[in-house]
């Protein structure tokens, strides 16, 4: 059987004028449904770029990318549009809350384009945000926010939760609530979900930690010794 | 500032040349409106100015009502500051060019004032060559004639040389400016148009017209002017009058000795011409007693040649019977002799008796032819017929010896008297022969007499045509001596009149005309201001916001605030002035030139001049950058006051608010979803909001205004006649229409003519508180009679009963300007003066010229006598073409001209056509201002919410779903701010149309409804446009930017 999610000699150069920029070069791995993946590496390693190809906002140039048996790195720009709009979650690190929107109105904002969401109220519930429901974004902390963006990619009920750098905005604590929701996710709801970050401390938390550099993937290794959030401290 | 910052500058002008643009397009279109309007009247009345300079338009136009002599041009020209004087002859007559008749005023060519400006052709160089009014004729007219009619009055056309003129060229004359070219006594009352001749085309050897113009170049219309001429007035009039007193002197003085002149003329030539006529008489009597002489000397040899061939026939007879007795003789002679030898022995007596009765026989016999003979005029001999005494009976032998003797003479008696016979009858052929000559010379003299008597017949005849000629002449000229007479009683005394420039139409409507622009430039600058104004003032505050960091960096760097905030005023203003000067030249070349063609149907000047006004440009540029500097100044000196780590921090974003109508459930329910998001997003940024709203509003404003001018303008003559003046054509006869005119119409009827009515129109002065004004006054016989040609209703379309007696109804204009109300009585005069007052029973609408209509019950009683019924209203029959009916029309005798309302309603279709350049200005000038806002708030909207756009594109919105999330607030406000514009469309509509007037033409202040949807649809068709555009840019937002942090 196909892994859910597969890289295949993935390549992707940049040209900005006459420059080549090479981000990823040949770059080959597998998650499996169901996993709590840390896809880990310095600034500029080239982790942004999977997530973009791996979040359909950015294609390709050379290689093949399937989810779920489907081959993503062969849609056309309508195509990717609805792969986002139906099998992708995504968590920002900067939350990117429409400010404008109260936090289940953020959620409903997701949740009312697809095709089986679930119900915005019952999510924030989920996410402990039962008291901040019609509370605009810049009401809340920042934990409370990632918690909102988090409930509007669950909305959405996606094959698969895509986090960048979900902890890089937030302090300490919040961070590791935040982190303890997404792995929560991953267990309790069988998500699979993959976290990008700098921050090696959290691979200890994951099923499976893919270490990036320099646009090649350096390691890829199933953890053996899986964590609980609680007890990782950086 | 140090050159970094100059470099940083420049690099952010042409990194965000988009932002830039729109200050720079605003603040052009805000100046351009400004400048461009404002130049306007100031462009035209210069423009004016050159041309009554270039063509010296007069400053006094002196008038007397006795003319002026040739000599009192130098009167004139002695008084102080007086540039040039110049007479001029004029006189109003019917032409005729063959398409019809009409009135026009002929003026002498000019050399010093009033010049005319050639159109085309070339100026007259013969008398027999004209120059024609420009408005009147196209170029095709020249080389064709213009006539002069022959339904002129004889002493109209004796001030012209020729009776018709060839057209070399076509004019504009400074004394006409305007279209209308005034009224006059002949035809149909009113002047189509001017020609000028060359002074020897007229006959006058006086001026009509002297113009007067002084050393003087006041500013058209300015009060230094009016003091000036007003100053001069009453100098000038005395003088007026004084050169006037002397012309109707020497006037007078002429006529009296001319008429004395001819009185005296009249008596030498009619003492001279009896004379002639009397030698004549006696010569023809004579000739009569010549003739009746020879009359009776023919008739006396006539009768004598009757009676001669009759005596000769009896002298011939005579003649004959002589003969026979001769010969009778001869044989008694003969037997005598005989007996005579026998009669020895017969007794003697009886010899002798015998010899006795045969000398007795002889003797009488020869006596009788003698006698006869002799009675013949001829000369005849005697037979010497008796025998001799001495004969003697006793004596016989003596007897016998006698009687030998007696025979013997006897015997040569008879020769003698054969001689005498044959001499006889030579005597009578000669008669004969004569008779035949006298016959001959007879017939000839007869001839003669009868030649005579022809001669005499002709020579009679001559006379009496003579003497018949002579009686008429002498009575012709004795008329004409008594009309001298009579008018030198009846000269009036002289009158004179000093006209200023402000009784010409042309130069007094133009003063008012060119206002009109003035008047709107006073409201759109204002509003383009405010735009520009908010314009700035959100793509700064947005510019200061986005670089709040740059700010905070080089606050903590240590740069002044006060050369930080240069670089912000810096680029707002350099975007300010570019505009300005590019706003402010495209202004003042476009928009004067643009209105001066829309005016182009009214006055015919030149081309416009170039106007620059330093003011104005200063006006302009402290506008443009007060709205840009100064709003940049306030917008940045916020931001700027934040200590530089707070700058540095990125700043929260603005708070998401609920907005008034979450507070109403039962709507804000029924929303959906993305349509709360764009409701919140629209209440989000106030300032936005307002200036979406101002900009839309007050495109679809302009729209609104630029349609409902082009309704309440295009609309009037289709309504004046489709709706009001309903008749095909109408015809203005030269005298009042008599029985035979209207046979002729009824013989059309009904395959022509569907119906016709006969009604009497007169220009007449109506004066209500001083004020006076020209109206067409309608006279017809009832309003029955002509209602199926002319539909009065009032403006709400009731129908308005047609008036009593003494009673009228009025255009709504009149009563609107004069403030007449039904119930008001008018007092109306004629051009001899004659009043009369009528009371206004209804006022209806009317849209072209003013008309008052009464019956002509009401004209009678008033003015004492029917008027005259001259005009016929005609509505052709279904189907016929009325132009046709038209041509056919002009061809009945006493018809004047006939004129087609089609004509008219196309006429001043295609004048008033030019009104769409200025509606195409004002779409584009909307079709500005919407993009300009429309693009300035989108592009803000799309730069500050690029994460969110990017957001919601990673959300998994399509690319329609994503535009339609950024636009849907630009189409929501746009339609709120057209819906408000609609609203304020009809007030700048109103307004504008308050400072557009027209004197003959009444505007229909209105804008049709589809007029409201055309605006409305454009606005939103804008905004579309923009959304389209700026779909690219949400379109290139890349996902990515989604991912990083918020600075």
């Amino acid at each position: 059987m196909k892994p859910f999610v597969s890289f295949e000699n993935v390549t992707k150069t940049y040209k900005t004028g006459e420059m080549e920029i090479s981000a990823l070069k040949d770059v080959n791995f597998e998650i499996e449904k169901g996993e709590f993946c840390v896809i880990v590496g310095a600034s500029g390693a080239g982790k942004t770029t999977i997530l973009n190809i791996l979040g359909g906002m950015d294609h390709l140039t050379d290689g093949k990318v399937f989810l779920d048996g489907e081959e993503i790195s062969a849609y056309d720009k309508k195509q990717l549009t609805s792969y986002r709009r139906y099998d992708i979650g995504f968590v920002f690190q900067f939350y990117n809350l429409v400010q404008n929107l109260t936090a289940v109105e953020n959620v409903e904002l997701a949740s009312q384009i697809c095709k089986e969401p679930l119900d915005a109220v019952t999510v924030l519930e989920e996410v402990g945000l039962k008291e901040r429901l019609s509370n605009f974004p810049a009401q809340l902390s920042g934990g409370e926010q990632q918690r909102v963006a988090i409930a509007r990619a669950l909305a959405k009920n996606p094959k698969l939760l895509l986090c960048d750098e979900p902890t890089g905005a937030l302090d300490y604590n919040t961070g590791k609530s935040v982190l303890k929701l997404l792995q929560d996710t991953c267990r309790v709801k069988g998500k699979t979900v993959v976290v990008i970050t700098h921050n090696q401390a959290i691979t200890a938390m994951a099923d499976r930690v893919i270490t990036v550099k320099s646009g090649t993937i350096v390691k890829m290794e199933k953890n053996q010794h899986i964590v609980d959030i609680a007890d990782i401290e950086w | 500032m140090k050159s970094t910052i100059w470099k940083s500058t420049f690099r952010e002008i042409r990194q965000s040349l988009g932002r830039f643009m729109a200050i720079l397009a605003i603040v052009a279109l805000g100046v351009g409106f400004f400048a461009g309007l404002k130049i306007t009247q100031t462009a035209m009345v210069r423009t004016t100015e050159d041309y009554f300079q270039e063509t010296d338009f007069f400053d006094y136009h002196l008038l007397s009502n006795v003319g002026f002599s040739k000599e009192s041009v130098e009167t004139f020209a002695r008084q102080e500051s007086v540039k040039a004087v110049e007479g001029d002859v004029s006189f109003d007559i019917l032409c005729s060019d063959g398409s019809g008749e009409m009135v026009i005023e002929a003026h002498s060519i000019p050399e010093k004032l009033n010049r005319v400006v050639l159109v085309e052709g070339r100026m007259p160089e013969k008398d027999t060559e004209c120059v024609v009014d420009s408005n009147l004729y196209g170029s095709s007219a020249i080389g064709k004639k213009i006539k002069l009619s022959q339904q002129n009055e004889e002493s109209d056309l004796e001030h012209f040389t020729y009776t018709e003129y060839e057209i070399t060229g076509l004019v504009q004359s400074p004394l006409y400016i305007q279209f209308e070219r005034g009224t006059t006594s002949l035809g149909t009352g009113k002047i189509s148009g001017f020609l000028y001749l060359l002074p020897t085309g007229f006959q006058a050897d006086y001026y009509t017209d002297i113009y007067v113009r002084f050393h003087e170049d006041f500013p058209l219309y300015s009060d230094t002017y009016t003091e000036y001429i007003d100053a001069k007035t009453d100098v000038w009039e005395a003088l007026a009058q004084t050169v006037a007193e002397e012309r109707y002197d020497t006037v007078l003085a002429d006529a009296r000795r001319q008429l004395a002149d001819g009185k005296e003329e009249l008596a030498e030539k009619k003492q001279e011409a009896e004379g002639q006529l009397a030698d004549a008489k006696e010569k023809l009597d004579e000739a009569a007693a010549e003739i009746s002489d020879g009359e009776r000397q023919i008739s006396e040899a006539r009768e004598r040649l009757e009676k001669a061939p009759r005596e000769i026939e009896e002298k011939e007879a005579q003649l004959a019977e002589a003969e026979a007795a001769l010969a009778e003789q001869e044989l008694q002679l003969n037997q005598a002799e005989i007996a005579v030898g026998l009669g020895y022995a017969v007794g003697m007596g009886e010899l002798s008796k015998a010899l006795n009765s045969a000398g007795n026989i002889l003797g009488g016999s020869t006596e009788q032819s003698a006698d006869n003979v002799s009675g013949n005029e001829m000369d005849l001999g005697s037979f010497g017929g008796e025998l001799p005494e001495g004969m003697d009976g006793n004596a016989s032998m003596e007897q016998i010896a006698g009687a030998k003797q007696q025979i013997a003479d006897g015997r040569a008696q008879i020769a003698d008297a054969k001689q005498q016979l044959a001499a006889g009858k030579a005597a009578i052929a000669d008669a004969k022969r004569q008779l035949e000559a006298g016959k001959k010379e007879l017939e000839e003299k007869e001839k003669e007499l009868e030649e005579g008597k022809q001669e005499y017949e002709t020579g009679k005849q001559e006379y009496e045509e003579a003497y018949a000629e002579f009686q008429e002449e002498v009575a012709r000229a004795e008329e004409k001596i008594r009309d001298g007479e009579e008018a030198i009683e009846q000269l009036e005394k002289p009158e004179s009149y000093v006209l200023g420039r402000n009784t010409n139409v042309g130069y007094v409507c133009f003063e008012s005309d060119s206002g009109i622009v003035d008047g709107i430039a006073n409201v759109f600058p204002i509003f383009f201001f405010l735009v520009a104004a908010l314009v700035c003032m959100t793509t700064m505050n947005r510019m200061v916001e986005e670089q709040r960091g740059q700010i905070g960096v080089l606050k903590a760097l240590g740069y002044s605030q006060r050369s930080i905030m240069a670089k912000y005023i810096f680029y707002s203003g350099t975007a300010a002035a570019l505009g300005c000067v590019l706003g402010f030249f495209g202004g003042i070349l476009l928009f004067p030139r643009v209105i001066w063609y829309a005016y182009g149907m009214m006055y015919r000047v030149t081309s416009l001049a170039f106007v620059f006004d330093a003011k104005l440009a200063l006006i302009s540029l402290s506008g443009a950058l007060l709205c840009s500097v100064g709003t940049t100044y306030v917008s940045c000196r916020y931001e700027l006051s934040e200590v530089a780590a707070e700058l540095m921090r990125p700043r929260a974003p603005k708070a998401g608010k609920r907005v008034f109508l979450e507070y109403l459930p039962f709507f804000w329910k029924r929303l959906k979803f993305l349509q709360k998001v764009s409701l919140r997003n629209i209440f989000r940024y106030k300032k936005r909001f307002f200036m979406m709203v101002v900009g839309i509003s007050g495109c679809s404003a302009l729209l609104v205004t630029g349609f409902g001018v082009r309704d309440s303008v295009t609309n009037v003559a289709a309504q004046q006649y489709t709706e009001i003046q309903l008749y095909d054509i109408s015809m203005t006869c030269q005298k009042p229409v008599e029985k035979e005119l209207e046979r002729e119409l009824e013989r059309r009827m009904p395959e022509e003519i569907a119906a016709y009515c006969v009604v009497a129109e007169e220009t007449m002065d109506l004066e209500v508180d001083g004020k006076i004004k020209s109206i067409n006054l309608v006279a017809a016989e009832s309003g029955e009679a002509l209602e199926p040609f002319v539909d009065l209703h009032t403006t709400k379309k009731e129908h308005v009963p047609y008036p009593g007696l003494g009673e009228a109804v009025i255009s709504h204009k009149i009563a609107e300007e004069y403030g007449v109300k039904v119930g008001d009585s008018i007092l109306l005069r004629d051009e001899n003066r004659r009043e009369m007052t009528v009371k206004v029973s209804g006022i209806f609408q009317n849209f072209v010229y003013h008309y008052v209509y009464i019956t002509t019950e009401t004209f009678e009683e008033q003015m004492g006598e029917a008027p005259e019924r001259k005009s016929v209203y005609i509505n052709a029959a279904e189907g016929k073409d009325a132009h046709l009916l038209g041509t056919e029309l002009r061809n009945i005798k006493n018809a004047a001209s006939v004129n087609v309302n089609e004509d008219f309603l196309e006429r001043f279709s295609s004048m008033m056509r030019s009104m769409d350049l200025i509606v195409v200005v004002v779409i584009i000038s909307a079709a500005g201002l919407a993009f300009i806002v429309l693009y300035n708030l989108t592009n803000i909207n799309i730069t500050e919410r690029i994460r969110e756009i990017a957001t919601i594109k990673v959300l998994g919105f399509y690319e329609n779903e994503t535009a339609s999330y950024v636009f849907r607030e630009n189409l929501t406000l746009t339609f709120l701010g057209a819906l408000l514009g609609l609203g304020l469309g009809r007030l700048l509509h109103m307004f504008v149309m308050r400072q557009i007037k027209i004197d003959v033409i009444t505007f229909d202040s209105r804008v049709l409804p589809v007029s409201y949807l055309y605006s409305a649809l454009l606005a939103m068709a804008f905004a579309f446009l923009v959304n389209r555009m700026m779909k690219k840019k949400i379109d290139c937002i890349n996902m990515t930017e989604s991912l990083k942090s918020v600075d």
